[in-house]
């Protein structure tokens, strides 16, 4: 079955009750992800876009399975995560891995920079004590820092060097899948730009598949091979990289891309401002979600539910009249 | 004459016994009507050099050590406090990145709101005051204002926050307008419309505005001129155009060079300023930048080099500016 990608990501959904009155009753739902389906291959980086609350954290974690999904599937190497066990979880844990904004949030900040990397061989039981402290070197020097980092605190870092030392923790077990979730949307442009090399470099070098998420377009851009861009919940248009920004077909998309503000003041454009804010998951809009801002919406975008059909290879498009917009 | 000067401005801070220069003799004017960008990254001193104007530094710790900050010609830092508080409310106002650290929780914006306009307009009727804040309200563009006035902070969404924030920094129809990163917070198409809403009411209402940002997109959209800092120093001053078609500091060629840009090809490796910032405690006697400078040679760690006029308005602090205004300077990165 060589035709079968490592990741294959099918209608994937995920809603969370929101509670509310005297007995903390479910009273809706959130519709954080909805119907979402992608495939993604060895060494391959897709990255998900949009704007904040369009659910791409949640993809993120529900194909970890730290949420629970809703419905759907995804198929990791051909198995279910959604169905598996306490025990080929802890597998999966090894081959994929994740990355946040903020590594520290999570781990102990009293706990030397070693430690925290010894830490996932200590897990799996891997290696003594001393190849265990050789990695840990040895990852810090994959990633641009000194071996002797290992002795210092993560407070001792600034942000842009704790992320390093996130992205070696994550790489330690040689993952074949990370999610790096909006890793360096927290960073200066100056220390960003370094993090995105070392994470091309490390891909390459370790055919290293990535699910690449953050709000910045240029950004994810820059990193992936293929993007889906996200509103309230669905995918709205998939396309390699290098087509959505150069030929945008959802109305969305177009938007998105023309609010990007461009390092250049010679730059003309016309662009297209969205009114008014993004509506509330709870109580999505019917029809075509995006009906309330859409500027090419007709009558029966309120009613009628576009479908995300593929418009060529590797292209896709959720709206009625993505055709007729040029 | 220039609306506001800011000269030779130093700001430290008393930090456990030791005396910590943060911003070291800055040097920028602001004309009237114009949009000054304040660019640089995290801290290198854009949100102190900010509250220094404004005389919001926090107290005991910081205070202006060297230097002065003149409105109309008047110097702010010797202002007795009553003064200074008349120009921060009527002439000069201020907005920040998170809203609601100015915006009172348990308040319901229409209370903040008039409360703000009765203090800059003087007692006026609970009916006139509404009609007004109203129309603060659908100058910002809020829609459905007469609901929002009756709402609390946390039930607007970011976007709107910051429009009510705005709103209040326009009651008293400053002079200037301070915008500390106002729109770093929101997505791409909520800062598109908050842009926009800046430039429209600038052309109404002719006010000048300090923008800072680190981000050099948000600069080439609405700004005239443009400030660089590094590391607590200007490192270069042009017009909007000049800076980003001929940048002569190797910092500013350096971060231009870096942005991922929509235009790249995806999946190739960035330019990249190696290293990183020196910290405030560590900073090196000579220019600030030598350790990530390509271009350093000896004189770099011994002297810091001034800032000097490269052309007419354009002021640049480094000591090779001479080669890299001729164009004898190689490419960043090549
Ligand atoms: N644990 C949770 N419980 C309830 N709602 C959540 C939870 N996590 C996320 N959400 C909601 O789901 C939606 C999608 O959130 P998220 O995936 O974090 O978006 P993004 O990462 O694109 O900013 C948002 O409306 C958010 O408030
Ligand atoms: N209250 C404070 N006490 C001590 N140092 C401070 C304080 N506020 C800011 N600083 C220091 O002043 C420098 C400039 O900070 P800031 O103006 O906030 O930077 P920016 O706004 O450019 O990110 C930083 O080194 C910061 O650590
Ligand atoms: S389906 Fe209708 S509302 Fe939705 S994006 Fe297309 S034109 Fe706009
Ligand atoms: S003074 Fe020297 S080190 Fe500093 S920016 Fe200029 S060339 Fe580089
Ligand atoms: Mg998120
Ligand atoms: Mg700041």
């Amino acid at each position: 079955m060589a035709a079968e990608p490592m990741l294959r990501v099918r209608g994937l959904t995920k809603h969370f009750p929101v509670r509310g009155g005297l007995f903390l009753r479910t009273t809706g739902h959130v519709h954080a992800v909805d119907d979402v389906s992608f495939d993604l291959d060895v060494g391959e980086t897709v990255g998900l876009v949009g704007e904040s609350g369009c659910g791409k954290s949640t993809v993120g974690k529900t194909l970890l399975r730290l949420h629970e999904p809703t419905a759907g599937e995804v198929l990791f190497e051909g198995r279910d995560i959604t169905t598996m066990g306490r025990r080929e979880l802890r597998q999966l844990r090894r081959d994929i891995q994740i990355i946040l904004q903020d590594p520290f949030e999570s781990l102990n900040a009293r706990h030397t920079v070693g430690k925290i990397l010894e830490e996932p061989f200590v897990i799996h039981r891997i290696g003594t004590t001393q190849e265990r402290r050789r990695w840990a070197g040895e990852l810090l020097e994959r990633v641009g820092l000194s071996p002797a980092a290992a002795s210092r605190f993560p407070h001792e870092f600034s942000g842009g060097q704790r992320q390093r030392i996130g992205i070696a923790r994550a790489i330690a077990l040689r993952p074949k899948l990370i999610v790096c979730d909006e890793a360096v949307s927290a960073l200066d442009v100056s220390i960003q730009s370094q993090i995105i090399n070392l994470l091309l470099d490390l891909q390459r070098e370790m055919h290293l598949a990535l699910i690449f998420i953050a709000h910045d377009l240029a950004v994810v851009k820059h990193v992936s091979d293929r993007i889906a861009v996200m509103y309230l919940g669905e995918v709205v248009e998939t396309a390699t990289a290098k087509d959505i920004y150069a030929s945008p077909r959802h109305p969305y998309t177009q938007a998105l891309i023309s609010a990007i503000p461009l390092p250049d003041p010679t730059a003309d454009r016309d662009r297209i401002v969205l009114v008014g804010d993004v509506p509330s998951p709870i109580d999505p809009p019917s029809g075509c979600r995006f009906h309330t801002r859409c500027r090419h919406a007709r009558e029966d975008c309120r009613q009628r539910k576009p479908t995300l059909d593929t418009v060529r290879d590797g292209a896709s498009v959720a709206c009625h009249y993505w055709r007729g917009l040029g | 004459m220039p609306i506001l000067e800011i000269d030779q401005l130093s700001i430290a801070f008393d930090t456990e016994g030791d005396v910590v220069t943060v911003v070291d003799r800055v040097s920028f004017d602001l004309e009237a009507g114009e949009t000054l960008g304040v660019v640089g990254e995290s801290g290198c001193g854009k949100s102190v050099t900010a509250l220094s104007i404004m005389g919001l530094l926090p107290k005991p710790a910081g205070r202006i050590q060297g230097g002065d900050v003149r409105f109309k010609g008047e110097s702010l830092p010797s202002l007795a406090p009553e003064r200074m508080r008349d120009i921060r409310g009527n002439r000069i106002a201020m907005i920040f990145q998170e809203p609601m650290t100015a915006l009172n929780p348990v308040h319901r914006v229409g209370r903040q709101l008039a409360e703000t306009y009765t203090l800059h307009q003087g007692e006026l009727s609970a009916d006139v005051v509404h009609r007004r804040c109203l129309g603060l309200l659908e100058q910002v563009g809020i829609p459905a204002p007469e609901q929002r006035l009756s709402e609390y902070p946390h039930q607007l969404s970011g976007g709107m926050r910051q429009r009510v924030m705005i709103a209040m920094a326009l009651a008293s129809k400053p002079d200037i307008l301070i915008a500390d990163e106002p729109t770093t917070a929101l997505d791409v198409t909520i800062q598109a419309q908050i842009l926009e809403l800046l430039r429209d009411l600038q052309r109404e209402t002719g006010m000048a505005i300090i923008f800072i940002t680190h981000d050099l997109g948000v600069i080439a959209e609405l700004c005239s001129r443009v400030v660089v800092m590094y590391a607590g120093r200007m490192a270069e001053q042009a017009g909007i155009e000049p800076l980003f078609a001929h940048p002569v500091h190797p910092y500013t060629r350096g971060l231009l060079a870096s942005i991922p840009r929509l235009e790249d090809t995806p999946k190739t490796l960035l330019t990249t300023i190696p290293g990183v910032v020196p910290s405030i405690e560590e900073l090196p006697s000579g220019c600030r930048f030598a350790n990530r400078c390509p271009y350093v040679k000896d004189l770099c760690s011994r002297e810091a080099p001034e800032l000097v006029s490269a052309s007419p308005g354009h002021r640049v602090a480094c000591h090779r500016w001479r080669e890299a205004e001729a164009g004898t300077l190689e490419n960043w990165g090549s």
